[in-house]
């Protein structure tokens, strides 16, 4: 324990992390209220750091990093109590038993399934494979429409109850914001135009499996949705997207028509949303529900694994787009279930079904 | 004073919810035009920058406000991104977004406003 004389508490001191969710858990009042402090104080810090630094993820920081040893969920999840103040005021550490909050106990459970999704199919320690303590805010805004990842941290909105549901209510939408952060750090790539809409395909692809995962699901027996339940009840549509159907999630007087493309033939030109990353990531999805259906079983067992290793790939960059990309997978397949497997020929059409040769 | 408001960006792309919505500020009851005209006098809106804040290298999913005022010859267009931190520009963004619900509401066949432009 520190002495320093002039620190008013002896644990802002080099005191590891386990050590203070040990007081979290077991301290008294006084001593639990200090650890929640220095935990978050911890995440500020962390996140101001991050906000500096140019290149996060090089190669250089990456091989200077400590290993670790055990994979731990490090899990914190605060309120902004309807402001737009992040990350808002603690309310539940990692080991916490539920607040009765359903914001914060579902994403403290969506956040757990997540990392526990990476871990346990592709043996990834949290969203940069080293540990990365998973932050989330809830009650951001008033009658927000919108969940978001800012590079560091998860925020979700309570939705308005008449366009959205609270963003919380749907485990793809948690799994897609968090892989954003594997695809920063696996690839970087760009969020605009084709290679943001492959970024974006990237998070609804994760965002499903851990769905399916979770539910124990074949590829058969799962919806394809992303953001199933999220649209409050009189919207006229399903979900946000469909990756089994691009372009059928919904059809609204106050939404609109669901604009995804299913086909190269269909690609959106279009200023808006970055150039259509949210738009344009129909093609890629569903090129994706092709091979796993094709594949049959879990589907993040050999499609999942496909991809995951092609995102991993050096030769996706951050200005990929949806041809190399898919190149990418079909190597990768023959790579790891050889190259007259059914894998391979599945991943070849999955792309020839929404108008990619490989 | 005219007002239009449109959001860019977020979780997912819903073409209706992408077109601006105009507020005739005139046309609105008399203390909710006063209260708009004094948040966007109290928020400097016509002195601000066009851009209001920058997303993280890796951020996703982020969303921007883009507000356009005109008033007595004026017109200003300001994007702010989520989260905004001043915090009458917060309240601005508020009152807008009230007026921007009721023109929804109106639009898809909810009592109409006695104080909304009726004309074609």
């Amino acid at each position: 324990m520190c002495q320093h004389a002039y620190h008013r508490n002896p644990i802002f001191c080099v005191v590891p992390p386990y050590v203070i969710d040990e007081i979290v858990d077991k301290g008294t009042p006084q001593q639990r209220a200090a650890a929640l402090r220095t935990k978050a104080v911890d995440n500020t810090f962390r996140a101001l750091r991050l906000a500096t630094q140019p290149a996060r993820f090089s190669p250089q920081r990456q091989a200077s990093r400590a290993p670790i040893i055990t994979p731990q969920k490090r899990r914190t999840i605060y309120t902004a109590n309807n402001t737009q103040n992040l990350p808002g005021t603690l309310v539940r550490a990692e080991g916490q038993s539920a607040t009765g909050d359903i914001a914060v106990d579902e994403a403290y459970d969506g956040l757990g399934a997540t990392f526990d999704f990476y871990e346990q199919v592709f043996d990834r320690n949290s969203i940069d494979d080293a540990g990365m303590p998973l932050d989330a805010t809830v009650h951001f805004g008033q009658d927000y429409n919108n969940a978001f990842w800012n590079s560091v941290q998860m925020v979700f909105g309570d939705g308005d109850g008449q366009i959205f549901n609270r963003f919380t209510i749907a485990l793809d939408v948690m799994g897609h914001e968090l892989t954003h952060g594997v695809t920063e750090d696996e690839s970087q790539l760009q969020y605009f135009n084709q290679s943001g809409a492959l970024n974006e395909s990237m998070s609804d692809v994760f965002g499903s499996l851990i769905k399916q995962y979770l539910k124990k699901q074949t590829a058969a027996q799962a919806d394809w949705l992303i953001g199933e339940g999220l649209l409050a009840s009189g919207i006229k549509g399903v979900a946000l997207r469909s990756m089994k159907d691009p372009g059928s999630a919904f059809d609204d007087p106050l939404l609109g028509k669901d604009p995804q493309p299913k086909h190269m033939n269909n690609f959106v030109h279009t200023f808006e949303d970055n150039g259509g990353v949210h738009i344009n990531s129909g093609i890629p999805n569903h090129a994706f529900y092709r091979v796993a259906t094709l594949l049959g079983g879990n589907a993040w067992e050999k499609a999942g694994r496909i991809w995951y290793d092609a995102l991993r790939d050096a030769r996706v960059r951050p200005n990929t787009g949806f041809r190399r990309f898919a190149q990418v997978t079909y190597d990768v397949a023959g790579r790891l279930y050889g190259l007259t497997g059914l894998e391979r020929k599945a991943v070849q059409e999955g792309w020839a079904a929404v108008g990619i040769t490989v | 004073m005219r007002i239009d408001f449109t959001q860019e960006g977020g979780l997912g792309y819903f073409p209706g919810l992408s077109k601006p919505v105009t507020i005739e500020v005139d046309r609105l009851g008399a203390s909710e035009a006063e209260e708009l005209k004094r948040l966007v006098e109290a928020s400097h809106f016509f002195d601000l920058p066009a851009t209001i804040g920058a997303p993280a290298r890796g951020a996703a999913d982020y969303q921007y406000y883009v507000l356009t005022v005109e008033d007595s010859g004026r017109r200003h267009t300001v994007r702010i991104l989520i989260p905004v931190e001043d915090v009458t520009l917060q309240d601005l963004i508020q009152a807008v977004q009230k007026q921007v619900k009721a023109a929804r509401a109106v639009g898809r066949g909810a009592s109409p406003d006695p104080t909304a432009d009726k004309s074609p």
